[in-house]
């Protein structure tokens, strides 16, 4: 891994962070953690088992109705066609869907906690390391205190929630450490990270300080999120005028004012029947359009981003889009790419290839040794020896114009098994973009089980992680695609049942069309002569 | 085709045992660069190449290139001089195949390589 420089911003209390990841991500945002962070010191605990009653597929499809999604059969299809795809996030209607666990799958919707773990982190580490290294937290707080078990059940009043409210804040007061001291403490954390992710003006910057000091008045906002919500006797919103003054301690100097849309700080409340917390959001939602942290929707963020050295493979990769991108990457990595298509397109593709490397040489002389390199090869044939690569990263064919969806189905098997006889064992990582994930995600299982039966029960000859890191729709141009993210497990591959033969059949499908391509040509050239 | 992007590469054509190194036949079109040498890039390199591979190829150039291509010690030695870092960077890094041919080791397929771009594509036939 990268080498992480020691900051002066480190120190020897831990600051207290409170992530909500979409369940089934839980793994990836541990190992993730610990691996960013390796150098500091980091303490990570679930909070309780924070589960609602309405974590079923009749509630979510219910949730789909009310949206009127209009790709809602691709995603349930996806979702529950019986075999695990990790985590689901769709931008525009703000819900994720996580994967089938014991046949059991999970959802989260932004302003409610169905679906998600609360994952506890107590770190050193600097702020930058966390806003702008650590992947799959999605929303993130800075904690205030968290208040587990408690019992705070629906069927309270008004009254009798605001009193259980003051009551844990109370006790606070009493026992540990005084409330307002770690209020001050998650300011001091959320102003660190404002500094170091937020990307504001220095006069902006400089005026937050201000307001910090008390020499002028902050403006906030205070947002509840929770669980079946209409099932309580109160709204969030009376909950929280109620609150305020018990939540959001007086602060010296000038005082804090209320507005919910400009404001500068957000404090969130989450509420459980089972746990509560408070914290401060760590992410510049009213900057990014969604209002606040109870309406945003921050996507799950799992790519893993180039190491040092990587070898990166395209293996459809046309003149080679991905592998010249690779050359302006923040790390040094090489490329390979290839296509069928560079027989006709070499030309192209190395003209392509001298400017993107000249623009290179131009743009960081020091770094002149990445490079990208290509050829022409059939992806389902793959020029390499076994475990050369570290990341696959390409766009595959689709839609009717390259491959027709018979010819898909019948090439991404023999595609696979070569992008997991490729990969490295254990490191390998593969990113997608593809037209429908339902046959990617499948191929996947596929290779794993060897058959075409979906099983998900994981074993050590495992070729392909799954569930997958990451499966998530993306607008192109109108056009809906999806992002699958897996890594690459310990298995060694298997060649499939007469992978040979049936490579051989798509060589040679592909040269009797060329040869017919061919000989329309000479004939059309041929009628031309003649007239 | 950078020498590196070469170490990867295998032959698929129906008959070969190991498929590698491809040879690179006499003649081809050569061109030698000069990039600044990154020294961790070239650490983080040698621990991914077939490094018998990358000395026959290499050793292979030189019987025609002798001036421009340094020689490469048999072994991977256990301490690396600046230098030898330095050969390893040329040798990875700046010597690109332009046009000739790649060679199967196993069955003799001539593999052509025009602007730097290699044509891998087998024939129904050679699968």
């Amino acid at each position: 891994m990268a080498q992480v420089p020691a900051s002066s911003e480190s120190h020897t209390t831990l600051d207290r962070y409170l992530a909500l990841i979409p369940r089934g991500l839980e793994h990836a945002a541990r190992e993730n953690l610990l691996e960013v962070l390796s150098d500091f010191s980091l303490r990570l605990k679930v909070v309780g088992e924070v589960v609602s009653d309405n974590d079923n597929i009749a509630h979510i499809s219910n949730v789909l109705q009310r949206k009127k999604d209009k790709n809602k059969d691709i995603i349930m299809e996806s979702c529950f066609g019986g075999f695990a795809v990790g985590s689901i996030h769709e931008n525009k209607n703000n819900w994720s869907v996580g994967y089938i666990q014991q046949s059991k799958p999970t959802w989260s919707c932004s302003g409610v906690i169905h679906g998600v773990v609360w994952l506890q982190i107590e770190t050193n580490a600097p702020a930058h390391l966390i806003a702008n290294r650590v992947r799959c937290l999605g929303p993130i707080i800075a904690l205030v205190n968290i208040w587990e078990p408690i019992d705070m059940p629906a069927s309270q009043s008004l009254e009798q929630a605001v009193a259980s409210v003051k009551a844990l804040v109370d006790s606070d007061s009493q026992q540990e450490g005084d409330y307002s001291q770690a209020f001050l403490a998650a300011r001091t954390l959320w102003f660190r990270h404002v500094q170091a992710a937020w990307n504001l003006p220095e006069e902006d910057l400089k005026a937050l300080d201000n307001k910090l000091k008390g020499t002028a008045a902050m403006k906030y906002r205070l947002s509840c999120i929770r669980s079946d919500s209409e099932k309580y006797q109160y709204t969030r919103q009376q909950l929280l005028a109620q609150t305020a003054g018990i939540v959001v301690p007086k602060v010296q100097g000038e005082p804090w004012t209320v507005d919910l849309t400009k404001y500068d700080l957000e404090v969130v409340v989450l509420a459980h029947p089972k746990a509560l917390a408070v914290g401060i959001a760590l992410r510049p939602y009213q900057h990014l359009g969604v209002k606040s942290f109870a309406t945003g929707a921050i996507p799950p963020d799992v790519t893993a981003p180039l190491e040092p050295g990587d070898v990166v493979l395209d293996p459809c990769a046309g003149v080679g889009t991905i592998p010249m991108e690779v050359l302006f990457q923040e790390q040094d990595a090489i490329a390979v790419g290839g296509d069928i298509a560079l027989t006709g397109l070499g030309g192209v593709a190395a003209e392509y290839s001298t400017r993107a490397h000249a623009l290179r040489r131009e743009r960081y002389p020091s770094h002149s040794a990445r490079y990208a390199d290509q050829m022409a090869w059939d992806a389902t044939c793959l020029p390499l020896r076994d475990a050369t690569v570290d990341v696959l990263v390409s766009d595959l064919p689709f839609g009717v114009q390259c491959l027709s969806k018979a010819k898909l189905d019948s090439v991404l098997p023999l595609m696979f098994s070569e992008f997991a006889r490729v990969l490295r064992p254990r490191t390998g990582r593969l990113v997608l973009l593809c037209g429908n994930c339902v046959p990617i995600v499948r191929v996947l299982h596929q290779l794993n089980t060897g058959k075409d039966s979906m099983s998900s029960a994981a074993t050590a000859e495992d070729i392909i992680s799954m569930p997958c890191d990451s499966v998530f729709p993306v607008n192109i141009g109108g056009l809906m695609a999806w992002v699958v993210i897996v890594k690459r497990d310990n298995g060694p591959p298997r060649e499939l049942p007469n992978y040979k033969d049936r490579v051989r059949k798509v060589a040679g499908k592909r040269e009797r069309i060329e040869r017919c391509k061919a000989n329309d040509k000479s004939t059309k050239k041929r009628g031309v002569h003649q007239s | 085709m950078r020498l590196l992007t070469h170490n990867f590469l295998q032959s698929n054509v129906k008959g070969t045992e190991k498929g590698y190194p491809l040879g690179i036949e006499r003649g081809a079109e050569l061109s030698v660069e000069s990039s600044p040498v990154n020294r961790n890039l070239v650490l983080k390199m040698l621990n991914k190449v077939d490094y018998s591979a990358l000395v026959s190829i290499t050793n292979n150039l030189r019987e025609e290139r002798q001036e421009d291509i340094p020689e490469l010690p048999p072994s991977l030695p256990e301490t690396l001089e600046e230098e030898t870092i330095a050969n390893y960077h040329k040798v990875l890094f700046d010597v690109q195949l332009v046009n000739g041919f790649l060679v199967c080791p196993d069955t003799g397929r001539k593999f052509p390589v025009k602007d730097g771009i290699p044509n891998m594509i087998l024939h129904e036939d050679e699968i």
